[in-house]
């Protein structure tokens, strides 16, 4: 397996874009990751793009407009983690050795969608209006809470924390600070999940461009962010539990960290799968950034803050930077990467070497993606 | 004359009910011979140990409240009255039913309190008649 490096990032700002075709989002995405890379689509060997709703072939009808080489192109649907797994799948291609230089796309445009319907049995959870993601994900807050003793408040802190990193984010859908009081008060959807616990709908497309690490340094000299481990994984049966959502996370993570070769202990900044404030608090725990039971103290003691000893969503994750599903994944390798570069602004966390991108989709069944990026 | 009004089940095999309440209500779920797990609904072939010697059972009536969530604003689809409760009922066979919360205010509702198999209206259709579903309320004592 050869060294991939991450050679170039890009995104733009998510957010709502009723006038602009999502092939053109994902053609301004490439843009800015192959001008980063220093390449051209030339010399791009394969390309992946990762989207849930926008229909068949939706990478060529972004990469067509970029240039039409004839080169593979494979769409990736992992429903949350696509944008994720499509970065696997280019990373894969490259340490095989059977391609060179791969690009990794995430698009989705979700202006004229509402709620994900997430119902596994289409005649029994649609009509009974108990298939879509905020119920699981309020019940699951209502257990947590239940049995850890968390209140609504603490609940609310992690939108509060997410919604203020990303005031220094250009790309981020919102980029103001909220109160608390505002994120208790605003719209209740599924109790005791408000409006502002919850990640967007928007707009947006992300790029990556990896090659191997000799290639790499033959177009750049220099340090590059390269992948040291990376995993994908789907549901192992829980009895009861079709969705649990830490124990797919904590055995796709832990195969991430076996092939770095390390542990949670030795990262220096995190962006996870944030889609509602429970979610954030559960992956503290599978990602082993904390024991079971101990989310609440991380999230109170100030340690997931950019300047705490394990910053978690410093872009504003999932419900600020905004969930546009296919592109979430690579916008979080954008942010890791420059995170590692010390390219992250007034949000670069200090002297950041290590990091972990982790995305959590969930339809009729379930997909994790972890990568960790270094440098 | 009066008309019967006619009723169907949401899908066909996931519950019996008799029409005239003589005999209670079950949910219709599968066991794996192989390795003992249940299901509903019933499946035929065992996702745990992918074994296909599975055989029909009927489910506990009752379990404990696992958890819940009010619903204020109803996804896609959705056909009845917002906002609405649905929860999730742990029986002793281990499975547990994500189903509508009926017969209860929020504030009634505690985790772990006992509650029971009930069938109950879904919604009307058109074709169908009255739609019917399993749904799960408190359990209270007869006096």
């Amino acid at each position: 397996m050869k060294k991939v490096a991450v050679l170039g990032v890009g995104m733009v700002k998510f957010g709502r874009y009723p006038n602009v075709a999502i092939e053109e989002l994902g053609q301004r995405a490439c843009w800015a990751a192959l001008e980063d890379a220093g390449v051209e689509w030339k010399d791009i060997n394969v390309a992946f793009c990762g989207h849930i709703l926008q229909g068949s072939t939706m990478g060529q009808r972004v990469f067509n407009r970029v240039g039409m080489t004839g080169i593979p192109i494979l769409n990736v649907e992992n429903a949350c983690a696509s944008g994720s797994s499509s970065f696997i799948m280019a990373y894969q291609s490259v340490a095989s050795g059977m391609y060179d230089v791969a690009l990794a796309l995430g698009v989705e445009k979700m202006s004229f969608k509402g709620m994900i319907d997430a119902s596994r049995q289409d005649d029994i959870e649609r009509p009974l209006g108990m298939g879509a993601m905020p119920t699981k994900y309020a019940m699951i807050a209502r257990r947590y809470m239940e049995d850890f003793g968390l209140s609504r408040k603490e609940l609310a802190s992690v939108s509060v924390k997410n919604h203020r990193n990303s005031v220094n984010n250009p790309y981020s859908q919102y980029q103001h600070e909220i109160s608390s009081e505002e994120v208790l008060n605003s719209r209740m959807i599924c109790e005791p999940l408000t409006l502002y616990q919850c990640s967007p709908t928007g707009d947006g497309a992300a790029a990556a461009v990896l090659c191997t690490l000799g290639k790499a340094r033959r177009f750049r000299p220099g340090s590059h962010v390269t992948v040291a481990g990376c995993a994908m994984g789907s549901q192992v049966f829980v009895q009861g539990e079709p969705n649990d959502i830490s124990e797919i996370t904590s055995h796709t993570a832990k195969r991430a960290y076996e092939m770095w070769g390390s542990g949670p202990e030795d990262l220096n900044v995190v962006e996870l799968h944030d889609c509602f404030t429970i979610a954030e608090i559960c992956h503290y725990e599978g990602l082993g950034l904390c024991g079971k039971g101990e989310a609440k103290n991380l999230l109170l003691s100030g340690s997931t803050e950019i300047d705490g000893k394990i910053p978690v969503n410093p872009s504003g994750g999932l419900l600020s930077r905004g969930h546009p599903v296919g592109a979430t994944g690579l916008a979080q390798i954008a942010e890791i990467t420059w995170q590692l570069r010390g390219q992250a602004g007034a949000r670069q966390v200090k002297g950041a070497k290590a990091g972990l991108t982790h995305t959590l989709g969930g339809g009729g069944g379930m997909a994790c993606a972890v990568t960790i990026l270094t440098r | 004359m009066t008309e019967e009004k006619k009723k169907a089940a949401i899908r066909e095999g996931l519950f019996y009910f008799s029409p005239s309440g003589i005999e209670p209500p079950h949910l219709i779920g599968s066991r794996c011979q192989k390795c003992g797990q249940t299901f509903f609904p019933g499946r035929i072939q065992c996702p745990h140990c992918s074994a296909k010697e599975l055989e029909e059972i009927a489910l506990s009536a009752k379990g404990k409240l696992y958890t819940y969530t009010v619903i204020h604003q109803a996804p896609p689809g959705y056909q009845g009255k917002t906002p609405y409760i649905v929860g999730k009922v742990e029986l002793p066979e281990g499975e547990r039913i994500l189903a509508p919360i009926v017969q209860a205010e929020p504030s009634q509702l505690r985790i772990g309190m006992q509650m029971e198999l009930v069938i109950g209206k879904a919604f009307d259709d058109p074709e169908k008649g009255e739609v019917l579903t399993y749904q799960f309320r408190p359990f209270r004592e007869k006096e």
